[in-house]
């Protein structure tokens, strides 16, 4: 992982450095957006795959057989996800930052708080459809399938405001306004346009309530679903 | 069952033709290479930004550098007149929705596609160059001016030229920017050939802003309207000449 950062980090640089003017500001971007990427798949291929193996070994039926409730095992887990998805924020907004000092403008502060918020929720969605479907290969999907729909979610919203003249548009707008309820507003929680011209205009509130409410919403889900298995 | 060098045979055998055929279809293809189709078609702002999802800043950065980079890549050199300039123009407006902030597709439309030797081909470049230039910001009042360099000394067109000076005049006017961008009418008319209206700027522009100016900027107005606009005869007649002397 961290030499996939390291490569991550050095690609962009390399890239920015090609422009023939605001190469810093391409680095950050690069950077920024290169290794959110790179952090977000490296959280859900992990806790996809480690929570599919405990399935797989029986390591979770062990687990419950000991007096820990399914609440308790879920928390837990929950608990050091987020902790993973923690240090991984801190590595990656540790370079960013460094990357950054030197410009006046970068609001490194809350890219970084965003790029934490943005991971924990990603980790917390893992967790659930990893629970929920029985493949790793499903899981890891579906979890990339809601991240890549987050980070979309503002445009297509956008599109919706704007109409298209198409048949079922009405149905289909419904349709994925219901849908936006639950997906995380990831174009929101984090933009590279932060480090370059700072400007930041989205609230803390926001910023917090918005990731507890998903972090919650994912981590009961869960708990339902592993209440509802027989072991 | 025992593996012996005979029961290898056929796998060996096997594994030799498909490396033939290998080398065989490297040969078909070593010389193929991309086509230089020209300037790809603009994508809509939405379609953009799926290809960063949802990211405008690296939607913006990566393709600044398509751009930048575009027709010389994989050991190509396209000539600059060779590319669409209409097609590039949807690409700096694209750009400008997403990011009206930055400097740098600017910066590239007016000292690299500008340097396009076909002048006929610089009319997008400086639509775009005084669409930016007369946004409000740090310096972006700059673009225009290169918009009114590129249709005086490159298309020479004088009339272009001077309505775009003009614009730049009362943006220098409004902003308080050098006093060089709100002469640029003057010199335009000069070169035109109408040196009464240019003379007539020039006297109003250091009869309200003398006291305003620096000092080698009334001397540079002053020695533009005595050596550029008047003849030595009119300079002769002139009293602000005199005092120049």
């Amino acid at each position: 992982m961290l030499c996939t950062l390291v490569a991550g980090l050095s690609l962009s640089i390399f890239m920015g450095s090609s422009a023939i003017n605001e190469s810093d500001q391409f680095s950050y971007v690069f950077a920024s957006s290169a290794l959110r990427f790179i952090g977000v798949v490296g959280i859900i291929l992990f806790t996809v795959f480690y929570v599919r193996r405990m399935y797989d070994r029986k390591d979770i039926d062990y687990m419950l057989s000991r007096p820990i409730s399914r609440l308790g095992f879920i928390v837990s887990h929950t608990v050091a996800f987020i902790g993973i998805a923690s240090i991984l924020a801190f590595v990656i907004g540790g370079a960013i930052a460094i990357m950054t000092i030197s410009s006046e403008n970068a609001d490194i502060f809350l890219w970084c708080l965003g790029l934490w918020a943005e991971f924990v929720i990603v980790s917390a969605a893992a967790m659930f459809f990893s629970m929920v479907l029985s493949s790793p290969a499903a899981g890891t999907l579906a979890t990339i399938g809601l991240y890549v729909l987050g980070r979309m979610m503002g445009n297509l919203l956008g599109v919706i405001d704007a109409g298209v003249d198409m048949t079922g548009f009405s149905f289909l707008s419904i349709v994925m306004q219901v849908v936006s309820l639950i997906v995380p507003r990831f174009d929101l929680l984090v933009q590279s346009g932060w480090l370059v011209y700072g400007d930041a205009t989205l609230s803390l509130f926001f910023m917090v309530g918005h990731s507890v409410s998903l972090l919650v919403l994912f981590t009961v889900a869960a708990w339902i679903d592993l209440q509802r298995k027989q072991f | 069952m025992q593996i012996t060098s005979r029961s290898l045979l056929m796998p060996y055998s096997i594994l030799l033709t498909a490396l033939v055929f290998t080398i065989f279809f490297w040969f078909q293809a070593r010389h193929v290479q991309a086509e230089w189709i020209n300037v790809p078609p603009v994508p809509s702002e939405s379609g953009a930004l799926s290809f960063s999802i949802g990211d405008k800043q690296m939607a913006y950065r990566s393709f600044g550098l398509m751009l930048q980079n575009i027709g010389n890549i994989g050991g190509r050199s396209a000539a600059l007149d060779s590319y669409n300039f209409d097609m590039l123009s949807g690409w700096f407006l694209l750009e400008d929705g997403l990011d009206p902030e930055s400097d740098y597709v600017p910066m590239l439309a007016a000292y690299y596609f500008g340097g396009t030797p076909d002048e006929t081909q610089l009319d997008p470049v400086i639509e775009y160059l005084a669409k930016v230039g007369q946004r409000k910001g740090k310096e972006k009042w700059r673009w225009l001016a290169h918009a009114v360099y590129l249709s005086r000394f490159k298309q020479k067109d004088l009339d272009k030229a001077l309505e775009l000076s003009y614009i730049l005049a009362a943006k220098a006017e409004r902003e308080n920017l050098p006093h060089w961008a709100k002469q640029m009418p003057a010199f335009i008319l000069s070169q035109q050939g109408d040196k009464q209206a240019a003379k007539d700027l020039l006297l109003t522009m250091l009869k309200e802003n003398a006291e305003k100016m620096h000092p080698n900027e009334v001397n540079f107005t002053v020695d533009y309207i005595c050596t550029r606009i008047l003849d030595k005869s009119e300079a002769a007649e002139m009293p602000l000449c005199d005092a120049a002397k």
